[in-house]
């Protein structure tokens, strides 16, 4: 049969074809991805599309944790020195309810309780990061402020809402406790005892009353900051599976589009000798002819 | 858009093949195709993210106003902007106050929700990139198959019509030979009438 007795063209386009699979490795291992454009591997870079947008939303579930983490463990440690505060007012209390203390004893004691008061008001005022913790959610002014007309001398001007904070594909945390219902709760408003306690010392009657109204305050802050603890212990344990989950999708973004390194190298130098290989043939085969042998 | 004229006629869209037809595929369809649905992207977000933002109020309490410019008909991806320069505008409280988040929440709740075309945002644009790669790869595909088919063919007629220097040279000894070998028989032939002339001559 007779054959093509140019078989250059062809050649050429061999030629072609493995510089085009060297500029491919050569690409892949500069990036150090095997996707560098869709078409490359359309389903992959829709994976890696999926992948991103995955990793962006951990991240920001990341942030959102930690910087509720850090209001919660500041609300946290202000109510566990309100709690100590208070176990000293009931102390104070009760040695002004003990029979030996005169009337000069308790108006010390009295004045003591008052300096505890505005302590009391300093800390549930709280803010953290320019906004006030235990207004529930009108954080932009103070919560409680001193007020001769209310019975306790203290009104609460924040609301009696919370807000919830995404951390997670289907975890929502509740992210603040209002002040009406940690200090101010009904029944157990912590400045009307207080300011029980204060009047009652003055007067001299109704202390041990006064006292167990400061504990049932100091009882109910105890029971409600159970909350914090609880929330933290939980945005804790969230942001140890987020950081699991970003370093996992770090693993699957690399697999999806990572170059394989020693493959790529490997078809980089077989390429090469290939497209060697064949420039020293083409040289070669194309000098002799039947001309070369006549005569 | 530049057009394709013959003796006044516009042919552009009967150029179905070769370069020039590959380039307006391209531009005329692929490309638009593609504008189109990070049109539909843009305008679907901006869209929605304005439609929760009105829901909303600012921190002074204010109704949310537009986050981004009322998306175009057409032009979308091109033309979308933020509204807004202060960010306190954001209407992230949903009920007045300053510290709520609960229009946050609900902005944020958009990238679960089927908001383009049926399809989560994160879903729509993963697909559209899939049908972007899966195009160029089919025509790379088709290009390379037309590519060997139109080599082999290629090979077919060179090794019908090609010109083998090896057969021609052997066609030239062929031919010289044929002519040497006619030479001599008109050099016997003449010798041979030399021998008849000189015959009468004696």
């Amino acid at each position: 049969m007779r054959v093509n007795p140019n078989p250059l063209p062809d050649l050429l386009s061999a030629i072609a074809q493995t510089q085009r699979q060297i500029n491919t490795d050569l690409q892949q291992i500069s990036s150090a991805q095997s996707i560098n454009l869709p078409s490359d591997d359309p389903a992959g870079a829709a994976v890696l599309v999926r992948n991103a947008a995955k990793s962006a939303e951990t991240d920001q579930f990341l942030r959102s944790a930690s910087g509720l983490s850090g209001e919660m463990q500041n609300a946290d440690s202000v109510l566990s020195s309100v709690i100590t505060i208070l176990q000293r007012a009931i102390s104070l209390g009760t040695e002004g309810a003990n029979g030996t203390s005169n009337a000069s004893d308790r108006a010390a004691i009295a004045t003591e309780v008052q300096g505890i008061q505005s302590e009391l008001v300093n800390l549930a005022n709280l803010s953290y990061q320019g906004k006030f913790v235990f207004a529930g959610t009108a954080t932009q002014t103070a919560p409680y402020v001193l007020d001769a007309n209310s019975p306790s001398g203290i009104t609460y001007v924040g609301n009696s809402n919370a807000n919830t904070v995404t951390v997670g594909d289907n975890l929502t945390v509740k992210a603040n406790l209002p002040g009406s219902q940690l200090f101010s709760a009904p029944g157990s408003d912590m400045f009307q005892a207080i300011q029980d306690l204060i009047t009652n010392l003055q007067g001299g009657s109704n202390i041990d009353a006064a006292v167990n109204e400061v504990s049932n305050a100091y009882e109910h802050i105890n029971a409600q900051r159970v909350f914090y603890g609880n929330a933290i212990n939980q945005l804790n344990t969230q942001q140890t599976f987020l950081h699991n989950q970003v370093t996992q999708l770090a693993e699957q973004a690399n697999t999806a589009g990572g170059a394989d390194l020693s493959r790529v190298i490997s078809d980089l130098v077989n390429a090469q000798t290939s497209r060697q290989a064949t420039l020293e043939a083409v040289s070669k085969t194309q000098q002799t002819n039947l001309f070369d042998y006549i005569k | 858009m530049q057009r394709i004229f013959s003796q006044g006629s516009d042919i552009t869209s009967s150029i179905v093949s070769g370069q020039v037809g590959g380039l307006l595929e391209a531009r005329d369809r692929q490309i638009p195709d593609v504008q189109s649905r990070l049109d539909a992207l843009a305008s679907a977000l901006a869209t929605q993210i304005n439609k929760v933002q009105a829901a909303g109020f600012d921190l002074s309490g204010n109704p949310g106003t537009n986050l981004f410019n009322a998306p175009s008909a057409s032009g979308a991806a091109a033309s979308v902007a933020v509204a807004i320069t202060n960010p306190s505008l954001l209407a992230a409280s949903s009920d007045g106050t300053p510290g709520n988040n609960g229009n946050v929440e609900a902005l944020y709740a958009l990238r679960n929700q089927a908001i383009v075309n049926g399809e989560t945002p994160t879903e729509y644009y993963s697909n559209l990139v899939f049908n972007i790669g899966s195009a160029s790869a089919d025509a790379k595909a088709d290009q390379s198959a037309s590519n060997l088919v139109l080599q082999r063919l290629n090979d077919q007629r060179a090794s019908v019509s090609g010109v083998s220097l090896d057969e021609e040279a052997a066609n030239m000894m062929r031919y010289q030979q044929a002519y040497a070998a006619s030479a001599q028989v008109i050099s016997a032939i003449n010798s041979m009438m030399q021998t008849v002339i000189n015959m009468k001559n004696s």
